[in-house]
């Protein structure tokens, strides 16, 4: 029941640049918290759904939540805390990138690429071998 | 020269937890039931918004998290590191030097 009360903060959380694995970790804390608020307000008398309600209060609003999360630079993910290292870092990679993918699919696709490369080879040569002997002839009557 | 005031009730909740996990290791809940009970809940906040403050502090090196099984489920206990320590020292003598100050001026206030 708390997973899907939280739902709104999970998506505040993540909207501000939370990551995901912080927002699990809070999330499963907060799970645990309210098991133990129910168990505490049923444990002095109320009705499941009373007591389920009443844990809901004292864990706070959700807004509540996730502004003291947010005020937090430290709780964001690095790439919305420095987004100009993330920019940086992503055409760097993309640079890097280009010159690798070619080895790599040579390293991947090798059998391939020779069958290609002796294909278009033997056809170059045949190509060039029947031109020659056809410069020869006309050579030859003139 | 005075030293500049530090954040005056943001860093009550602070001092409060650094100063019960010095005492003891806890977990979520059980810190905050420990901080109503010290403060006779003249402090009462919303219990879900102390995970931001403990992560808060494990991040910046002052508190420990250890995760233990407990009835099937993972709790989370935290304590308090030598740094954390070094900021409690700090923050207690900023306090102490920042209610002495009020304590003095309502004296004051009450015999003018």
């Amino acid at each position: 029941m708390l997973k899907v009360s939280l739902q709104s903060l999970r998506t505040s959380l993540h909207d501000g640049g939370v990551s995901s694995a912080y927002i699990n970790r809070l999330m499963a804390e907060l799970d645990d918290h309210y098991a133990d608020l129910e168990r505490e307000a049923r444990a002095s008398g109320s009705e499941r759904p009373a007591a389920a309600v009443e844990a809901l209060r004292r864990l706070g609003q959700q807004d509540a939540i996730a502004a003291a999360v947010l005020a937090k630079p430290e709780l964001r993910s690095w790439s919305h805390r420095w987004p100009w290292l993330a920019g940086l870092m992503s055409h760097v990679l993309l640079l890097l990138l280009l010159p690798v993918t070619p080895i790599v699919a040579c390293a991947q696709r090798g059998p391939a690429i020779l069958r290609w490369s002796v294909s278009i080879s033997l056809g170059t040569a045949m190509t060039g071998g029947f031109l020659l002997v056809m410069a020869q002839s006309i050579f030859a009557t003139l | 020269m005075g030293q500049s005031n530090p954040p005056f009730m943001s860093g009550v909740p602070e001092l409060l937890v650094l100063r019960l996990l010095a005492r003891k290791t806890m977990y979520g809940y059980e810190l905050v039931k420990a901080v109503r009970i010290v403060t006779g809940e003249a402090i009462a906040l919303g219990e879900g918004v102390i995970y931001p403050a403990l992560h808060g502090l494990e991040k910046n090196g002052a508190l420990k998290a250890s995760r233990k099984p407990v009835n099937g489920r993972t709790r989370v206990y935290y304590s308090v590191t030598p740094k954390g320590q070094r900021r409690l020292d700090r923050l207690t003598q900023e306090w102490d030097r920042v209610s002495s100050g009020v304590r003095s001026a309502l004296g004051q206030a009450e015999r003018a």
